[in-house]
């Protein structure tokens, strides 16, 4: 316990080190920063809105990467079949799928925590009944479960992200209570005990910490699950509004063109999102590396 | 146990390369339509051509629309009130009961009473006074007033066994229990979301259909369709979109069949509720008025509508700019109405003079897998509308969803497409989508922008009464022009094609009302 890289006192360098002994993470990661910068400074690079409807034209549809608009600009990537920029609706919809990834995640991870911690730490028939609860809920796919409640809710960004949420705090839930269960019986927390410190502090102060390795790295790799999920969602013609596509949508909306030859519709999109899941998915992968004690020399 | 394994294996090739050599006898279609199996319930045109293939009519439509005899052999028009129908002697519902007046008159009191129905039939019916048998094979209608296109509108009137039907629901016939007509195929399978199976009718009192069994395969998804043809697994594909055409055409083993049709796309405008549904003003607050009840907001939108583009860009060029409700070389088309031009400069000095010089809140609404690229066309509006200031939002949805609600009068700004081929002329569109909602004279069923003006009224209901075929389509054309030029109550768009995909060997030509017909497929050669 005592050599956990979480401790305040172990500097970030010293877990940069371990971190980037893998070149792949270690790129990865660089690619992934990069990502989140492009997404987030978006508005500021693209040559229009795509989420404005005055700003585009179906004048300008289904043309390939490298066409000029009717006022000068270069389609680098082609455009959708409203007349999109292909490149500028990528940025964009990156920062959609980032968003509701990363929001989603960390709510999800908040509320399964809480009720995780929760339930281990009150033990006995408290802990039983909230466990069958989480049952019920990993007993049901949990894109059937976003599909659902999109149904019900109908359509939007934040509609999607509760989706999300409601879909996938099961998960955290049941891995937090997991660790706690066995944290709780370990000798520090008898310790704290001990020392009647109060109960908040208790779990706040000393259980969560040393629940947080495992959390992270499926945090993280649930943030890619959710990009995914959206993206399959948007694909299926539910979630965000059409005239907002996130990139699910705009690979949907390509899908229909792809054997006409116009395959940058939904090829790049998807190139887009490829790269965002698959470097998510290696950061967190090295993560879970690092903090597994058992793979520390 | 090898042995046993290969055998299976050759088994399952075996099968496998005679399921894929498409029989002669067999014809499977993608179609993106689930059916209602019980013609009397849900009115949608792709259920009435469902329909035409178990049930026989008294007088059916052929496939360019003209009226030709079915169920009746004769008919006499004794005076403006009554009409006279002499009946096919010997047909055989496919329980092997005869068919007589009774299922006629059966059918004709059965439209108005199903259950629960979201569009009923019954403005085919509605002008019938009375309807009696003289002898079993001889019946009289009766209608309320005159009524010179009763032949058209009793096309759009299936005739179920009344032995069959009687008591039964429309469950019933989709369980396929009830589901007895006289038509060229008979009722064999029906499973909602997957397929529909069809046996032909050996007993057929007219022309036999070339294919013994009909397999249409609901596929929702329109690329799916495209991939399932060029697979192999279907012999036509309903819905083919026009994206697509240029690839198929390119390819050897395929034609694309297409057709100019009768549906014309326009946008209900909703015209009479005080605050309209999806109107916000420009900060996108509720709006406590509804600016679209003001002709000068309703002629800047039909100025910002770009129908070329439309044309050109999203269909491919496969579809004609429309400037009313009916396609251009029909009966009853206006050559005297004409779009506004396209301004968006004038459209938005007409907002301006309005009293909304910032414009406002607007979302079209529309299916998504109901028209050729009716999602597409939505966004497309959209744009076009933010153009000339407008806050243009988009919201498509399943029409199962869809519909329901337009009926209600939900939406603001909404897509239809109407086929014109029932009456054959604009009765039909003018007197259910804009007559004002009078559901015990059967005007008005379909009236989602609340369109209500006593003039047009009054023009419609003369119309509807006028023998003379010169004065009738004067009548309509001034309901047209009242409609659309001087009210600007709807938004035409343009006339679609319609388009199939074809594996070469099988012979298809389209009707202008765009029902598929399997009567109509052939194996090539």
């Amino acid at each position: 316990m005592t050599n956990s890289p979480l401790e305040r006192q172990s500097p970030v360098r010293r877990f940069w080190n371990e971190y980037s002994e893998s070149k792949v993470a270690a790129f990865a990661f660089f690619v992934l920063c990069a990502i989140v910068l492009t997404a987030f400074a978006g508005p500021f690079l693209t040559i229009q809105n795509p989420y404005d409807l005055a700003q585009i034209s179906i004048l300008d549809s289904s043309m390939p990467p490298g066409s000029e608009s009717m006022d000068g600009a270069t389609f680098f990537l082609g455009t959708d079949d409203q007349g999109r920029d292909l490149l500028s609706a990528i940025v964009y919809g990156l920062r959609i799928s980032l968003l509701v990834g990363v929001v989603s995640g960390a709510l999800a991870v908040v509320m399964g925590t809480a009720i995780g911690i929760f339930s281990a730490y009150a033990g006995g028939r408290i802990d039983n009944a909230i466990m069958r609860v989480v049952d019920l809920f990993l007993g049901f796919p949990s894109f059937l479960i976003a599909l659902i409640c999109l149904a019900v809710l109908g359509r939007g960004a934040d509609k999607v992200v509760l989706a999300l949420v409601l879909s996938q705090w099961a998960n955290f839930a049941r891995i937090v209570r997991g660790v706690a269960i066995v944290e709780r019986e370990k000798e520090y927390m008898e310790a704290a005990k001990g020392l009647a410190l109060p109960k908040t502090r208790i779990v706040f102060g000393h259980l969560l910490p040393n629940c947080m390795p495992p959390l992270i790295v499926v945090s993280t790799m649930n943030v890619a699950f959710s990009i995914t999920l959206e993206a399959s969602l948007s694909f299926l013609g539910v979630g965000l509004p059409i005239t907002e596509p996130s990139l699910g949508l705009l690979i949907s909306n390509g899908y229909e063109y792809i054997l006409t030859g116009k395959h940058w519709m939904s090829v790049y999109p998807g190139v887009a999102l490829l790269i965002t899941v698959a470097s998510i998915n290696l950061v967190a992968d090295r993560l879970r590396d690092v903090f597994n004690p058992r793979l520390n020399k | 146990m090898m042995r046993k394994f290969l055998g299976s294996a050759l088994a399952a090739c075996m099968l496998l390369s005679w399921s894929g050599s498409a029989s002669t006898q067999e014809l499977t279609v993608a179609t993106p339509n689930d059916p209602s199996v019980d013609p009397h319930y849900l009115y949608l045109s792709t259920n009435a051509a469902y329909a035409r293939h178990i049930f026989g009519k008294l007088v059916d439509r052929d496939e360019n629309a003209r009226i030709k005899p079915g169920l009746a052999v004769s008919w006499a028009n004794v005076d403006d009130l009554t009409w006279e129908f002499k009946l096919r002697e010997g047909v055989k519902f496919h329980d092997g009961s005869d068919f007589d007046a009774d299922d006629v008159i059966f059918s004709v009191n059965r439209i108005p009473n199903v259950p629960n129905n979201p569009a009923s039939y019954v403005s085919n019916t509605n002008m019938i006074d009375t309807i009696t048998a003289t002898d079993p094979y001889s019946i009289v209608i009766k209608t309320k007033d005159p009524y010179p296109l009763l032949l058209r509108r009793i096309s759009g009137v299936s005739i179920v066994s009344s032995e069959a039907v009687e008591g039964g629901t429309t469950a019933d016939f989709s369980s396929g229990k009830i589901a007895v007509g006289t038509g060229p195929y008979k009722f064999s399978e029906y499973i909602p979301g997957d397929r529909y199976v069809l046996a032909r009718n050996e007993d057929y009192w007219g022309d036999k259909p070339a294919y013994e069994k009909v397999t249409f395969r609901i596929m929702p998804d329109a690329a799916s369709r495209v991939a399932a043809l060029l697979g192999g697994d279907v012999d036509i594909v309903e819905g083919f979109s026009p994206s697509s055409v240029e690839t198929l055409e390119q390819r050897d083993g395929f034609y694309v069949a297409k057709r100019a049709s009768a549906r014309t796309l326009w946008l209900y405008i909703d015209t009479s509720n005080d605050a309209s549904p999806f109107v916000t003003d420009s900060d996108g607050n509720p709006m406590d008025v509804n600016p679209l009840k003001d002709v000068r907001v309703r002629q800047a939108l039909a100025m910002a509508i770009d129908r070329a583009a439309i044309v050109e860009r999203i269909m491919g060029g496969l579809a004609e700019e429309a400037n009313q409700l009916v396609p251009m070389g029909w009966f009853s088309h206006n050559p005297d109405i004409e779009n506004p031009p396209l301004d968006a400069e004038g459209a938005k000095a007409l907002l301006a003079e309005a009293g909304y010089p910032d414009g406002f809140g607007l979302t079209v609404h529309a299916p998504n897998d109901r028209y050729v690229n009716d999602g597409k066309i939505a966004q497309a509006v959209a744009q076009m509308l933010a153009r000339i200031g407008i806050d243009a939002k988009v919201e498509t949805m399943p029409k199962s969803v869809y519909f329901g609600r337009l009926n209600k009068q939900e939406f603001s700004l909404s897509m239809i497409g109407w086929d014109n081929s029932l009456t054959g002329s604009s009765l039909m569109s003018l007197s259910a989508a804009f007559h004002t909602r009078e559901p015990d004279r059967g005007y008005g069923g379909w009236n989602a922008g609340g369109y209500s003006n006593a003039m047009f009224d009054s023009a419609i209901e003369s119309a509807e009464q006028e023998f003379d075929m010169t004065r009738h389509e004067e009548l309509l054309n001034e309901a047209m022009h009242i409609l659309i030029q001087e009210d600007r109550a709807a938004i035409p768009l343009h006339s679609q094609f319609t388009i199939l995909g074809v594996r070469d060997g099988v012979d298809y030509t389209p009707r202008v009302d765009e029902h598929f017909s399997a009567m109509l497929a052939a194996p090539a050669g």
